[in-house]
């Protein structure tokens, strides 16, 4: 127990910015997963780490170099960004548009982005060691400035899509009557996307992209299968996603295992979903099952 | 809402500049319930999308009337039951849709949230997942998020479609409360010429790019209907009812 809490002295800063990293995939990852843009969700990550490699690469020639005017090149957060920016425009797609095109058109983004960071960083000097940061992330670099930074761009995410999430859901369950009513939803998916690249873009930087992907779709997903209503379900998601993170932090942290922090938040993630459908299972089971009312049917 | 709900003038409706019906003329008076019949692909839906305002006219004048407010019923399948809404979740979406911070008109938004549900007689599906009800009960679900959106003009689109008997004709009966009762205008698209001959004062009938509009008795005439269809159709009266059937494989 001791250990534990002297754990959690150590890296306050890196758990707290772990669970903020989770926290905001998970509410910008309900609606990936309600607006069943899981592939998105996983190719974005793939898309924000190619900039990164990108960044890796330039730092390597002079024109970047200080003084050059050209020295953001070098920035690996404003690549991501700009790389997740550009994903998410490049794949975005009104709801409720599903086709076999538009997976086919997300998994080929998904393969050229996931080589092009893997080929970009092997140009650099630091070579296969940059890669596995970027894959496992680099939870433990966050430190009070980086905390800060985070905390920066995902508080505002994290408010948006809380002040707006009644309209943001409903531009995506029924865009039609949303328009009939006044809402304007081409708006409200131009946010939702902003809020999805700046999610992904920071989280690949501090969690890695296995982590970043796990944890916008499985605590939404996770979540659904647990609770009923909206409000429930955001605050089920946000609430699971911190315990995986958490709970993964110090399970790597133990000095007996030694973990990479991303793979074993994400491993936590993968067992807190498998619990969410047993529990879902041994619910429906018990009688939850459709409706079952005397209402007119 | 008084006078016409709806004036069309030479109006087409179409997807990207392209007509799919061209030249409708129409007026529908506030009260009225105007039936859209046709088969599928006809164009229905794109007139209705065209009076709700999510597409605009490819030709012609559309007006609609002072104080003109929809409330779209879908169809139930076009809804992705994925989100597991509460059936009171989902009607609230559409109760007081302009208030856009979540903690402002909380309280007015369940309230007439549950009152919409209980005035299509499902207030006591309210706390139950969406997903799991039967098709009878989303569709009054969705019957009861467009109420609650206070509409003027209800439009509804193939609101019968995978219902069984007793279900269509308790919906129907309640559209024929709404407009009697409360004076709410119908936009009803159905493919069944039954179902607008009893429910619809007017009629816009679409079949093969070609369209007729008037008054339910001066369109749902075998005349009218055959050169439309290409078939023999007869309508007959059941029960005070007007049933219309088409006759395939039969000469005019």
């Amino acid at each position: 127990m001791t250990d534990l809490l002297e754990t959690i002295r150590f890296f306050r800063t890196a758990i707290a910015g772990s669970v903020l990293v989770a926290v905001c995939c998970a509410v910008v990852g309900v609606h990936v997963v309600g607006r069943r843009i899981v592939l998105t969700g996983l190719a974005l990550p793939q898309v924000a780490a190619a900039g990164i490699g990108l960044s890796f690469l330039l730092s390597g020639f002079a024109f970047t170099g200080e003084g050059s005017g050209l020295g953001w090149l070098r920035s690996h957060d404003l690549m991501a960004l700009l790389a997740a920016g550009a994903g998410a425009a490049a794949l975005t797609e009104r709801p409720g548009r599903r086709g076999a095109g538009r997976e086919v058109r997300t998994a080929a983004v998904l393969c050229l982005a996931g080589g092009l960071s893997f080929l970009l960083v092997q140009g650099s000097a630091l070579g296969m060691e940059e890669v596995r940061n970027i894959v496992a992330g680099d939870v433990l670099g966050i430190h009070e400035e980086r905390l800060a930074q985070l905390a920066l761009f995902l508080g505002p995410v994290l408010l948006l899509t809380a002040l707006l999430h009644r309209r943001l859901l409903f531009a995506s369950f029924d865009p039609e009557m949303a328009s009939t009513l006044g809402i304007r939803t081409g708006l409200h998916d131009l946010l939702f996307h902003a809020c999805l690249a700046v999610t992904v873009a920071r989280s690949v930087h501090a969690t890695g992209t296995l982590s970043s992907f796990a944890f916008l779709v499985l605590p939404g997903a996770a979540s659904m299968r647990l609770f009923r209503g909206q409000g429930a379900v955001f605050a089920g998601a946000a609430g699971l996603a911190a315990l995986g993170a958490a709970a993964g932090f110090l399970l790597a942290a133990d000095e007996r295992l030694d973990w990479p922090v991303g793979p074993t938040a994400t491993a936590v993630m993968v067992l807190i979903f498998g619990a969410a459908c047993g529990v879902r299972w041994v619910l429906d089971r018990r009688g939850g099952g459709p409706a079952a009312s005397s209402a007119p049917r | 809402m008084t006078g016409n709900a709806l004036e069309a003038r030479a109006l087409s409706v179409g997807w990207r500049g392209r007509p799919v019906v061209e030249g409708i003329d129409l007026a529908l008076p506030a009260g009225e319930a105007l039936g859209i019949v046709g088969p599928n692909g006809s164009g229905k839906s794109t007139f209705l999308r065209t009076v709700l305002g999510l597409l605009p006219p490819v030709a012609g004048t559309l007006r609609r009337g002072d104080g003109f407010r929809a409330g779209y019923v879908p169809q139930t399948d076009s809804i992705d039951p994925v989100f597991p809404f509460r059936a009171l979740d989902v009607v609230a979406m559409a109760a007081r849709a302009d208030a856009i911070l979540p903690f402002t008109a909380g309280r007015e938004r369940e309230r007439i949230s549950r009152e919409a549900l209980d005035r299509v007689g499902v207030g006591r599906l309210a706390g139950l997942p969406y997903r799991d009800l039967s098709g009878g009960q989303r569709q009054r679900v969705l019957l009861a998020r467009a109420l609650a959106s206070r509409p003027t003009v209800l439009a509804l689109d193939e609101p019968t479609t995978g219902l069984d008997l007793e279900a269509e004709a308790s919906l129907l009966a309640l559209l024929r409360r709404l407009r009697e009762e409360e004076g709410m205008t119908i936009l009803l698209v159905t493919h069944a010429l039954t179902t607008v001959a009893d429910e619809a004062t007017q009629v816009l009938l679409i079949h093969g790019g070609r369209h007729r509009e008037g008054a339910v008795g001066e369109i749902l005439r075998p005349e009218v209907l055959e050169p439309l269809y290409g078939m023999p159709v007869r309508v007959d009266e059941v029960a005070g009812r007007r049933v219309v059937t088409g006759l395939p494989g039969r000469t005019a």
